[in-house]
């Protein structure tokens, strides 16, 4: 029995455009371990929210899945059939969305919307969906569940249209729950206190979360461990202490030292030079080469191989630090 | 509850205007309708005596104020040209025109609807080319000259029905709605085009929202999404429109009553403009005008039923 | 981040272009996602596309009705009880009429008065509305809100409802059709020139050319209107179809332009009145109407989606 939830291994997404095929996604693997709270962070454009959509079958008409394995529970998701994937879909993974405003039914209120999972799957009484729709409000955060129940999506604030829609997420007890960039269209305070109830449900039901971001910070307040994309390709991935206390790749580096903090009050921000590449550009290898102050030779020419730096810590690079 | 006293309000004052507008239009602007019933060769008393009898002699605001206070009590004054009072003449003529134009709604969005949603749905180059040519078409093609086409193909060569023969509803129900509904399909079916393809247009638009993306997330069927999440969604967004096309449907209905012979309030106010038969004409306008305000109250309605999002702002 | 891939040609399967990716071919998954996008977008109706079939179409109906004032077929008044009621055939291309007249020559010649008759409709209209919505879009305040509020009572009802009380009210004589049909197209006009003029009003180049000392009138007509007129000229194209529409519908219900004067709508009817005898007689009229309403919708469109994407 693997104590892994997820087992992602040399996954490819392919984009189809205007006769062209374009790898948005570039053989990554990696796992989620059960009860693991896992990050993706990365640039937009880095193909993080490909990967999580590519897992719920989300993908639009011309993107495809076209290599690798997705293996969640013991299923691969890439052989299973649609029926077998609506199961799945809303029960034992879940997925919650950056625009809670467009992602709720506007013309349905919020209690009919958490409790619609509970009809799609399983078979379960009008009290019992009632009560247990509470409870993952309440689980969610929101205050006075009974109220919000009869709402509709318009009348919450964006940080309880958030909250609405972890309970969506978690009401059917999931065993993953995928959170693409769940913060970034709320306030800073918002922020912590959807992350902390993220927390909390990891905590008090053992649910994983692979939670994506851009913003490290993010990332930091409750991912154990994390991995680093770059134009479809992970970089880095470890504990995030150790990613953002010794950080080894190049890409990695330049993120975090591109954070503002106070120490750097007055001096110039750094950046990264160059700017992420078009997912339509041809690029090396290693896609960072052409921004990399350490790229070389063979970082034009070879497919950068995995080094493992210590037990959880392992890098995709020619060189070393 | 205030909305609603607020939009009454306003109903009342629309009505009101349109009230002053008609009868300014119709009594000040033709001139003299003595002159106009005994021609030019009659005499000063015959005027002045027909003119008595008409009431014209009176101050304008009298006559208006008798207009109303006796539209009120439900005497509309004598057509001219019938020499009966208006409401004699309209009884049995109401009721026709409403159920044509019943009828009509009936089957605009009994099809209009499923049709837009099949054609949202159908992606192959040919059939949505035909059924796109079909709907320009359908737009296009002046109602009476459908309408025409329509008595030729199912009249006169398919003897479905006889055309000109109107069957009145009391002697022979079966016969009426057999009837009446080419009259009603010759109604509909520019309208079918127009809410076919809004709905066409509208489910399209739906269906790439971003909380179809979240329903299929949690597993939902393909159909419990169009049902549930998109068409609602989709009906919403094209109510404003049932408006409109009621009032084409009333317009086209004065038009088709006309083509097919069919003795409704249409062919009453054609005969009666065409008689400059003013007491009627006047009243038919406030008839309609009055359907219309109530029709477009109700559109209204529905759509503060319908969308929370109106609702809850109001 | 994705765009959808655009096929102009209607039905094609796989797009002419290969893969420009290094690497060859496209892989079978390609070719079928391929296969599907191509049947999903438009096909012909391309603003292009309908421009030019909008234009063939009027141009015909134009050209039929320029020709008729020096030349038909058959002369139109003649009646020739000889050869009456006659099905379509070679000689006469839509047959002949109860009174053996020619009928294709007569809708020859009712295309011009038709196209005369709206398109004078619509300049009045459209002359009318650009004052009007200069002015309200312009000036606002008190001005703008009576005339717009007129405007929509005008514009809640149904049209031909307008145009039956102005007929009846004004007496039906040669044109008293037009000014009907005019206060049916003022509405809709003026609130577009209206919108546009909004828009441009505190537009920079306006400003700056206010400050240099140009009078408004000027502003308007020479700054402002040059801007708008793409939207108009959609609308006003569109609203020449509409008009002809309700020109034959009045003229159907003999309300609108009166014998001798031929025009369609009048001809739908005496076609309708010997249908027993002559059923084809309507043809000719009514499709005549159709194309042409459907050429006018393609050019309207087509202008639209031109200039305003």
């Amino acid at each position: 029995m693997s104590e892994n939830i997820l087992e992602i291994k040399h996954m490819t997404v392919t984009l189809y455009e205007n006769g062209g095929e374009y790898k948005v996604v570039n053989r990554i693997s990696f796992n989620v371990g059960k009860g693991e709270i896992v990050g993706i962070v990365g640039e937009s454009g880095c193909g993080k929210s490909m990967t999580a959509l590519a897992l719920q079958d989300l993908l639009k008409n011309h993107i495809k899945v076209t290599e690798g394995s997705m293996m969640f529970d013991g299923k691969d998701l890439r052989t299973i059939s649609p029926a077998e994937r609506r199961q799945i879909n809303g029960s034992d993974m879940s997925m919650i969305f950056q625009e809670p405003m467009t992602s709720l039914n506007p013309l349905q209120r919020i209690g009919t919307q958490v409790g619609e999972v509970l009809l799609l799957h399983g078979k379960h009484s009008r009290e019992e969906i009632e009560a247990r729709t509470l409870e993952a409000l309440e689980m969610a955060g929101l205050p006075d569940p009974k109220r919000t129940m009869r709402m509709y999506p318009h009348e919450l604030s964006g940080g309880m249209r958030q909250r609405a829609m972890i309970a969506m997420g978690i009401i059917a007890r999931p065993k993953l729950l995928i959170a693409d960039e769940p913060t970034t269209a709320l306030d800073v305070t918002t922020q912590s206190h959807v992350l902390n109830i993220l927390k909390r449900i990891n905590e008090q039901t053992g649910t994983a979360i692979l939670l994506i971001s851009h913003d490290l910070g993010v990332i930091n307040m409750i991912c154990s461990r994390v991995l680093v994309m770059y134009a479809g390709k992970i970089v880095e991935q470890g504990r995030t202490e150790d990613i953002l206390k010794a950080p080894v790749h190049p890409y990695t580096k330049g993120l975090i030292a591109s954070i503002p903090t106070r120490r750097m009050k007055g001096a110039s921000l750094a950046s990264i030079q160059g700017r992420v590449p078009p997912v339509t550009e041809e690029k090396p290898p290693c896609p960072f080469a052409s921004r990399c102050d350490r790229a070389d030779k063979v970082c034009f020419t070879e497919y950068p191989g995995r080094k493992t730096i210590s037990e959880d810590h392992i890098l995709w690079c020619h060189h070393e630090l | 509850m205030r909305y609603l006293m607020k939009k009454v309000c306003i109903m009342l004052a629309t009505l009101f205007v349109i009230s002053i507008v008609t009868f300014w239009l119709f009594h000040i602007v033709p001139g003299d309708p003595a002159a106009m019933i005994l021609g030019t060769s009659a005499s000063q008393e015959q005027l002045e005596s027909l003119r008595r009898e008409l009431g014209t002699d009176r101050p304008l605001t009298e006559q208006y104020i008798n207009w109303i206070s006796g539209a009120v009590r439900g005497d509309l004054g004598n057509s001219i040209k019938y020499k009966k009072p208006v409401t004699t003449l309209l009884k049995g003529k109401l009721p026709v025109t409403l159920i044509l134009g019943g009828m009509s709604l009936a089957l605009v969005i009994l099809i209009g609807i499923p049709l837009g949603v099949f054609t949202a749905g159908r992606k192959h180059a040919l059939s949505e080319q035909i059924l796109n040519l079909a709907n320009i078409i359908g737009i296009s093609i002046p109602n009476f000259f459908l309408s025409i086409l329509l008595i030729w193909v199912f009249g006169l060569i398919l003897h479905w029905f006889t055309p000109g023969r109107f069957v009145s509803l009391s002697k022979n129900t079966a016969g009426f709605f057999r009837f009446m509904i080419f009259p009603a399909i010759a109604i509909a079916i520019p309208q079918i085009c127009v809410l076919s393809k809004y709905i066409r247009t509208a489910v399209i638009q739906e269906v790439r929202a971003d909380y179809v993306r979240t329903a299929r997330s949690k597993g939902s069927t393909k159909n419990r999404i169009l049902y549930v999440h998109v068409l609602k969604n989709a009906i919403v967004s094209v109510v404003p429109l049932i408006g409109m096309i009621v009032s084409s449907i009333f317009s086209g209905s004065i038009v088709i009553e006309q083509v097919f012979g069919i003795p409704g309030i249409g062919r009453l106010l054609i005969a009666s403009v065409t008689s400059r038969d003013f007491p009627m004409v006047q009243t038919l306008v406030m008839y309609i005008a009055i359907l219309i305000l109530v029709v477009n109250f109700i559109v209204d309605i529905l759509i503060q039923i319908m969308d929370p999002r109106i609702r809850i702002a109001n | 981040m994705v765009k959808t891939a655009d096929a102009n040609a209607p039905g094609s399967a796989v797009p002419g272009k290969s893969s420009a990716q290094k690497g060859g071919g496209l892989s079978d998954a390609g070719a079928a996602v391929k296969k599907q996008m191509s049947k999903v977008s438009g096909g012909w109706a391309t603003g292009d596309n309908e421009l030019r079939i909008g234009l063939i179409l009027v141009g015909i109906i134009v050209l039929l009705g320029i020709i008729s004032i020096f030349y038909t077929p058959f002369d139109t008044l003649e009646m020739d009880t000889a050869v009456r009621s006659q099905a379509p055939s070679a000689v006469h291309l839509f047959g002949t009429d109860n009174f053996g007249r020619d009928i294709f020559s007569r809708t020859m010649v009712g295309a011009r008065f038709t196209l005369l008759v709206s398109a004078s409709t619509v300049l009045f209209a459209t002359a009318i509305s650009i004052v009007l919505g200069l002015v309200c879009g312009y000036v606002g305040g008190i001005v703008d809100e009576v005339v717009m509020r007129v405007m929509d009572a005008i514009n809640s009802f149904p049209s031909i409802l307008i145009a039956l009380v102005m007929v009846s009210v004004l007496d039906y004589g040669k044109l008293t059709i037009i000014p009907a049909l005019v206060i049916m197209f003022v509405p809709s006009f003026t609130r577009i020139v209206r919108t546009g003029t909004l828009q441009y009003r505190h537009a920079d180049f306006v400003l700056s050319n206010k400050v240099y000392g140009d009078s408004d009138l000027r502003i308007l007509f020479v700054h402002i209107l040059p801007n708008i007129y793409p939207l108009l000229l959609s609308s006003v194209v569109i609203g020449l179809s509409n008009a002809i529409l309700a020109e034959s519908s009045m003229s159907y219900l003999g309300l609108g332009i009166q014998p001798p004067i031929p025009s369609w709508g009048r001809m739908l009817k005496e076609a309708q009145d010997i249908i027993f005898s002559t059923p084809w007689a309507a043809l000719a009229p009514g499709l005549m109407i159709v194309v042409t309403i459907v050429g006018l919708n393609c050019i309207g469109e087509g202008i639209r989606k031109k200039y305003l994407n």
